[in-house]
């Protein structure tokens, strides 16, 4: 797949040679394992379902599938390689807890 | 404009359903008032954020956002984003996938899953479909609040700044709501989190900071917003690098929508704002 022409927006937007920052990693590793880049904890679970909302959206939070899928598409590209060596070396997953 | 209920997939993205919920339930509230139809897309994963993924491979990062694009014609030909790294990606996606190639190879990659995209889907932020999609009279209609003692700064954020229509639509949808606009130094100044990946300390010094302290000088009611990464950059640097009586409310742009239109705080579950928005319900009639 040939990279598209770019909006000349970001000039300066190169291919990150590796490694990956330790900041990126956990961000890598989140999608590739879960789905999304950040947890859904039990603290906002439960607010959720206080302020009148699904407890979990449709989306890879609540279910499997999605997640399955998206490694499948991926898995030929540096995202899930980077994604496991990540897992393998370190680089912890990013929570975001309440304040 | 709208005349009959529209049908428009809701793209939820990661940062609002598991920590900006407020931002969800608004959206949602203001949805139900307007007669839209926001459909849940189910099934999606990140869209994939686009700082980040797209450096780390660009194909990767095709394919996931058009598989959530697939998803998403499934359920309607309008997509609306409530994060702007979500409307970044899916617009800067759907161009790509333009190209007869480009979406041919996609396809190929989705026909894995069993997916297919038509590249049907009409990529929408919030800020239009506000303004274009509801427009400014009708939105005005339902405004059950009086706002005109409320002074706002915005942070439009980079995503919406490079297009400069976006930027003028949220200044509508603000100056509907009766509410005055203040302009200030570093409001079109980054919040800086793109450079927390590869600069914290520059990120947090010379550009958070130097923004919430440019921003107090202005004494804004409040500061509104749409991008999530903004609102949880600027509220941590705000408690980072103020004094607490200079603490300055934070609201998503539909939070105050939301809020013009007569929905109480506590049903949006602005409680959950780090900082309180108590002084800003003070100005609002």
């Amino acid at each position: 797949m040939s990279e598209s022409e770019e909006v000349p927006l970001y000039p300066l937007e190169k291919p990150i040679k590796p490694p990956l920052p330790a900041t990126m990693g956990g961000i890598v590793r989140n999608q590739y394992e879960t789905g999304h880049v950040q947890e859904l904890v039990d603290y906002f679970i439960e607010e959720r379902v206080r302020i009148g909302l699904k407890d979990k959206p449709p989306t890879a939070y609540r279910n499997p599938e999605p997640i399955a899928e998206l490694r499948k598409i991926v898995q030929d590209t540096p995202i899930a390689k980077k994604a496991n060596d990540v897992a393998k070396f370190g680089g912890q997953q990013v929570k975001v807890l309440p304040c | 404009m709208l005349s009959e209920k529209k049908r428009f997939g809701l793209f939820l993205g990661c940062t609002i359903p598991s920590s900006q919920i407020f931002v969800e339930k608004a959206i949602r509230l203001i949805g139900q008032k307007l007669g839209i139809d926001l459909i849940e897309l189910e099934g999606t994963t990140c869209c994939p954020e686009p700082e980040i993924s797209k450096t780390v491979s660009y194909d990767g990062w095709l394919r996931v956002a058009a598989r959530n694009l697939s998803i998403a014609e499934q359920t309607s030909n309008n997509l609306c984003l409530i994060c702007s790294g979500c409307y970044a990606t899916f617009s800067r996606a759907n161009k790509a996938l333009k190209d007869e190639a480009t979406l041919s190879e996609a396809n190929n990659q989705l026909q894995r899953i069993n997916r297919r995209y038509n590249h049907t889907v009409n990529v929408m932020n919030v800020v239009e479909l506000l303004h274009d999609v509801v427009g400014i009279e009708r939105l005005k209609s339902h405004f059950a609040k009086r706002m005109n003692k409320v002074k706002i700064a915005t942070h439009p954020g980079c995503r919406i700044l490079h297009e400069k229509d976006l930027v003028d639509k949220m200044n509508a949808v603000i100056s509907a709501t009766g509410a005055s606009l203040l302009t200030w130094k570093a409001q079109e100044m980054c919040c800086g989190v793109p450079s927390m990946y590869n600069d914290p300390e520059f990120a947090l010094n010379e550009r958070a900071k130097r923004k919430v302290e440019d921003l107090k000088t202005v004494a804004p009611d409040c500061l509104a917003l749409v991008c999530p990464a903004c609102y949880d950059m600027l509220e941590k640097a705000e408690i980072s690098f103020l004094d607490p009586e200079q603490l300055i409310p934070i609201v998503n742009l539909v939070e105050l929508v939301a809020l013009a239109m007569g929905i109480s705080p506590e049903e949006i579950g602005m409680d959950l704002h780090r900082i309180e928005v108590a002084p800003l319900m003070e100005k609002i009639a």
